[in-house]
């Protein structure tokens, strides 16, 4: 399995298990996919990498890190070998990364989710600038993701979600307010 | 599957099972309580929007609608907030675009195309203008 990861707002891929291992900025907030998964999710959401973070707090101060570590993903990567000379750093995503795959409809990492739902929600109930600021970055997603452009479609998906955040957050902390203020006046 | 991701995959499915019960539990909850009172009785929340500047934003009486709905009372629903009635099948429609099938679908290119997210902006924009103007 290969996987693929943005570190510094820089997308690598395909990786193996072993080579994402080797970056010492791989921490368990790095955004990670890999063939079958339906979106962008953390390192320390896929058990692999996960076992890999937890063995490197582990060892921490020892100099050979990930000594015991090299066993298990040798096992369960017999190709590691073959596809470690593999490198596509910044690669456009409207392309398929896989040279020897073309036919895979999952090579291409999905498009990041727009968070349409909730803003509206969040327009609808109450809060509307930020609502609409959500949905205004809702609206600049997919056009970026059918530009090839990943990481602006990325972008614009966590400012989605940020304003989608703000505005529940500030709606939840008026609401008891309000209704102090509704039986008082 | 070594101990670790054991215990890592463990904790991650109580952790959701208990988010989506937690939620389950508040829903019903939300839904009785809005089928039973009211809402301008005064122990619901009001619209800081509407508190500060006098002007309905574009969900104000949909705590309204809701009630409305929940007794069957469709046209007092619709006059409480016509936006908001008319959204609810919109939001569903968007439900259920994101679980059936890949997001690769036409339907899904659809609904998150720039044009028609612009659109429903758009709607909501013209939608407070207008309820502002005529008092809806």
């Amino acid at each position: 399995m290969k996987y693929w990861i943005i570190i510094d707002s820089v997308q690598e891929g395909p990786l193996t298990l072993e080579e994402v291992a080797s970056k010492p900025e791989l921490n368990p907030s790095t955004p990670v996919w890999h063939e079958g998964l339906s979106d962008w999710t953390t390192a320390s959401a896929i058990p692999e990498i996960a076992a890999i973070l937890s063995s490197n707090n582990e060892n921490q101060g020892d100099s050979h890190t990930y000594s015991g570590q090299q066993d298990y993903t040798r096992q369960s990567n017999p190709y590691s070998a073959y596809n470690s000379s593999q490198h596509h750093y910044g690669q456009p995503y409207g392309q398929n990364p896989y040279g020897q795959q073309p036919n895979d409809p999952n090579a291409v990492p999905p498009m990041p989710d727009n968070y349409l739902i909730w803003a509206i929600l969040a327009t609808i109930c109450c809060c509307i600038p930020s609502g609409i600021v959500a949905i205004f970055y809702a609206a600049k997603v997919s056009p970026a993701y059918y530009r090839g452009d990943y990481i602006a479609a990325l972008d614009a998906s966590s400012k989605a979600q940020l304003w989608v955040i703000i505005s529940f957050v500030a709606g939840l902390i008026w609401a008891p307010f309000s209704v102090i203020f509704g039986a008082l006046f | 599957m070594s101990p670790t991701e054991r215990k890592i995959n463990a904790r991650f499915s109580l952790y959701r099972r208990l988010l989506i019960a937690g939620l389950c539990v508040a829903a019903i909850g939300l839904c009785v309580l809005y089928l039973n009172f009211e809402p301008s009785s005064g122990l619901y929340p009001r619209c800081m929007f509407k508190m500060l500047t006098g002007l309905s934003c574009p969900g104000c009486g949909s705590q309204r609608a809701i009630h409305a709905i929940f007794n069957g009372d469709l046209k007092a629903a619709f006059s409480y907030n016509a936006l908001f009635i008319i959204e609810i099948p919109l939001l569903g429609l968007l439900i259920l675009s994101r679980h059936i099938g890949s997001r690769q679908t036409r339907l899904q290119r659809t609904l998150s195309s720039r044009f028609f997210i612009l659109f429903i902006l758009t709607t909501i924009i013209i939608w407070t203008i207008v309820r502002n103007i005529f008092d809806i």
